[in-house]
């Protein structure tokens, strides 16, 4: 199995040891933590770390897009960096189709069922946890979209069958929840204006900043980077079969 | 502009009408019938939210297209094949009624609706999760005719999907979350827990459980259930208004002081009377002709009121008068309907 390790350029600073075959870089959940054109160029003069590196996007604004557009000429078209685009937006896969590169339809828009109470939740194997996409939506991404590869974060019943159809990524780990352009963290330091967008109050706190959720009727421990909330998945085990691609994010 | 409210049973359709709501929506549910942990196809479930099957939307609509008010009927949700296969059906059912429209999120129930031979009109949901113009085109490409606008976008961020030539709608009135609805997996309602009688009850789902949702929601109880109950209030909250014992992990220490702020912008950020509706003149700039009221499962009269709030504002737009004084008769119509004055808190568009 291929083993990829998620870095955010501002984290970079973390653990890289181990057994890596390639790299993503980049942010899925925040346009503010799109690399800059000069951290990917010191990440790619790392020996240390792969040479096959995925660009890792967010959904994204039309800032953030005009953002994502410009890695993409740069860094998968004409500089080939990257051979690969992690897509978490529609709009970012429309725009890129014109600039090479694979495109991967990221965990945002490979929509599972995550809520962390399900797991505990008696209401037939059948039903859950599992995969809410369709035989029809796969049937569209892979034979009208093109694409071959979709990331995930939890083990569904029907993986394998999945796995038959496309190349599957596995996220390790932290399975995501849910997301916010309300960022609780942005400002933490500052005056307690109240709510406000990521744009105007953020002093990237998220980098310093992580924090434990505990509720008895969540059932598992939350975590809170960023924007985003997650739960840990480790006790899923990897799956015998299935995915091709482990992927492994590095937070506190 | 046009006003949108939800409808959940026939007998509200005419007070919603007198009140003024130019279009509505609705999701359709079937009881007993339990499909990947989401009941009713719509993200809603039960009687409260909902349509009692296609017989109660063929009323509804009939009504419907005798005054010419469009009917969208929501299956805004993802779907596994299972899923899919009872959104397949029911769409069979719907189609030979004649709705107005659909509001998807899911691609592949925009393209079976299609393929079906539907030529009306197609809604992307909150849940398509358009935060660009690419976005847009992308279920423009698709065949869809309307994007309904995420809730996280600044007016100045809206500016993008002007001269698109695709229909704008914004949520503008109640229920706004804190987190992205199209990226969201927390449950509104867990399947197996005893809340499914409540769903399938007719009386009990239309009568008993939106009087309770309204005192917890609007009312006095509100308040006072903290107090009460404690940590258990939980179990009468919204899923993404929980309270959590946070405790810090990065580098940096957390003061006392910013674990409350955390706690305040978690849970304090879903709030049910939030509204936008001062800013009508800046939508009207951006080509957005449709605002829509989030008040599934609330009470008819509850709806009327903020239909009426909703007219009410469209009204004194189409005056042209000063902006600070069509500002501040918004804000004494909200004050009379919510019972105390808007503050930030209750902003759909705070940072504007």
């Amino acid at each position: 199995m291929e083993r990829a390790l998620l870095l955010s350029p501002r984290q970079s600073s973390r653990q890289t040891g181990g057994e890596w075959d390639r790299l993503y870089i980049g942010h899925e959940f925040c346009e503010r933590l799109l690399p800059s054109d000069q951290e990917i160029e010191s990440l790619v003069k790392d020996r240390s770390l792969p040479d096959k590196r995925s660009l890792v996007t967010p959904y994204v604004t039309q800032a953030g897009l005009e953002r994502v557009q410009a890695l993409v000429r740069r860094f998968v078209e004409k500089e080939p960096i990257f051979d690969e685009v992690i897509i978490n937006d529609w709009g970012v896969f429309r725009a890129i189709r014109e600039h090479g590169g694979r495109r991967v339809l990221g965990r945002l828009l490979v929509r599972q069922l995550r809520d962390p109470r399900l797991v505990d939740v008696d209401c037939g194997a059948q039903e859950l946890p599992g995969l809410s996409i369709s035989d029809d939506f796969i049937r569209v991404i892979r034979d009208v979209f093109g694409i071959s590869r979709i990331e995930m974060d939890t083990t569904p019943a029907e993986l394998a069958a999945v796995s038959k159809e496309l190349h599957v990524s596995l996220y390790r780990p932290f399975t995501y929840v849910t997301t916010t352009r309300l960022c609780p963290i942005a400002n933490l330091d500052g005056k307690p204006a109240g709510i406000s967008l990521v744009a105007d109050r953020c002093n990237f706190e998220c980098v310093d900043h992580a924090y434990e959720l505990r509720n008895e009727l969540m059932g598992r421990t939350l975590y809170l980077y960023g924007n985003t909330i997650f739960y840990r998945n480790e006790e899923e085990g990897l799956p015998p079969l299935g995915p091709d691609r482990l992927v492994i994010q590095q937070l506190p | 502009m046009k006003i949108l409210s939800a409808v959940n049973s026939v007998d509200e359709y005419q007070a919603l009408a007198d009140a003024g709501a130019d279009e509505l929506y609705c999701g359709i549910y079937h009881m007993g019938d339990v499909s990947h942990g989401n009941r009713a196809l719509n993200r809603r479930e039960g009687l409260s939210f909902c349509l009692n099957g296609e017989e109660e939307f063929a009323a509804l609509n009939e009504k419907a297209q005798r005054d010419h008010r469009p009917v969208f009927v929501a299956i805004n949700s993802f779907y596994s094949t299972e899923a899919l296969n009872k959104v397949k059906r029911q769409i069979a059912a719907l189609l030979p009624l004649s709705p107005h429209g659909f509001i998807v999120a899911d691609i592949a129930v925009l393209r079976f609706i299609r393929q079906s031979g539907f030529a009306g009109k197609i809604s992307i949901s909150v849940g398509g999760t358009v935060f660009n113009a690419q976005a847009a085109r992308f279920y423009q490409e698709l065949t869809a005719d309307r994007i309904i606008l995420p809730r996280h976008l600044t007016l100045r961020e809206m500016d993008t999907f002007a001269d698109l030539g695709l229909e704008l709608e914004v949520l503008v009135l109640e229920d706004r979350c804190l987190f992205i609805d199209g990226f969201c997996n927390f449950h509104h309602s867990l399947p197996g827990k005893s809340t499914n009688i409540l769903h399938d009850n007719k009386f009990l789902a239309r009568t008993i459980f939106p009087r309770l949702l309204a005192k917890l929601n609007y009312g006095s109880i509100r308040q006072t259930l903290p107090r009460w109950l404690g940590g258990k209030a939980d179990r009468f909250r919204r899923v993404c208004a929980y309270h959590y014992k946070i405790s810090s992990l990065g580098a940096a220490e957390t003061k006392a002081e910013q674990i409350d702020k955390l706690q305040l912008a978690l849970s304090d950020h879903t709030h049910v009377e939030t509204c936008g509706l001062c800013r009508l003149a800046e939508f009207e700039e951006r080509g957005i002709g449709y605002i829509k009221i989030a008040n599934r499962g609330k009470l008819t009269s509850h709806k009327v009121q903020t239909i009426a709030l909703a007219r009410a504002a469209v009204t004194e737009l189409m005056k042209r008068g000063a902006p600070e004084d069509f500002t501040a008769c918004i804000r004494e119509h909200y004050r009379r309907i919510y019972g105390h004055p808007c503050g930030r808190a209750h902003c759909y568009y705070p940072n504007d």
